[in-house]
């Protein structure tokens, strides 16, 4: 990992075409600002970790009830086949 | 092509075209190193899986958002839509990834990172909308009578008629 200090108003570039900027530092919080061509995506990394996390969880739970729930959604329902109720 | 799904919880040896086959690049977060899916019906209903070819257990209970959220919309970034090469108005496959879990309250959908596909490139991104509203877990069946369940879009739009 490349570890460096920068002040404000001053930026780094990344494979010359990402440039990221301190724009303001104020107590915990540093403002940046990303110049990056259209075709890369910048993402907060807690956003990525949340997304990741609901992906693994999706990943590893397919619970037959709820496939059958899904599965009836958007068809006609069968008269026969009467939902329970939910219990109290 | 013949490959392994894991989707109802065992091995199962499933046969899948051509047509079926999309490349994620970058993988799913959480799934980097898998790129290649296969998108698989499931009996006619509305519910489809994506699965990973070569990795049986990872699989995905997708389904399309606006069958149970009509007014789902985002835009696309930038970003992706010139890496899965869609042009103007071309149409492009949207699926939203479930959490199929029991009780039913608890089945949520990943509003909040749509899976987009180009069907002409045969690329797909799961899309981060960053500055949007939607829920990474939306629960899909909130608010929804259970008995009114299966006639979803079409009773409500009769209603509001």
């Amino acid at each position: 990992m490349l570890i460096l200090t920068r002040k404000t108003e001053q930026a780094i570039v990344i494979d010359g075409q990402t440039i990221v900027r301190v724009l303001s530092i104020e107590g915990e919080r540093v403002k940046l600002g990303i110049d990056a061509p259209k075709s890369i995506t910048v993402l907060r990394e807690e956003l990525v970790r949340e997304i990741a996390g609901a992906n693994r969880e999706a990943a590893g739970v397919r619970d037959p009830a709820a496939i059958d729930s899904v599965r009836r959604l958007g068809k006609t329902p069968d008269p026969d086949d009467v939902a329970p109720s939910p219990q109290a | 092509m013949r490959m392994t799904t894991m989707r109802a919880g065992y091995p199962e040896l499933v046969e899948v075209d051509d047509d079926q086959l999309f490349e994620f690049y970058p993988g799913l977060s959480g799934f980097e190193d898998q790129n290649r899916y296969a998108l698989m019906d499931d009996d006619g209903s509305m519910l489809q899986w994506l699965q990973a070819v070569g990795a049986p257990s990872v699989c995905f209970g997708v389904v399309d958002p606006w069958g149970f959220l009509s007014d789902y919309a985002f835009e696309l970034p930038d970003a992706d839509a010139d890496a899965l090469g869609v042009k103007g108005s071309n149409d492009v496959i949207v699926r939203v990834i479930l959490t199929l879990r029991s009780p039913m309250a608890a089945i949520t959908a990943n509003l909040m990172a749509p899976l987009v596909i180009n069907p002409t490139t045969r690329l797909g991104r799961q899309v981060v909308l960053q500055d949007s509203d939607f829920p990474a877990r939306y629960a899909i069946f909130e608010g929804r009578d259970t008995g009114d369940l299966g006639n979803g879009g079409e009773q409500r739009h009769a209603r509001a008629a």
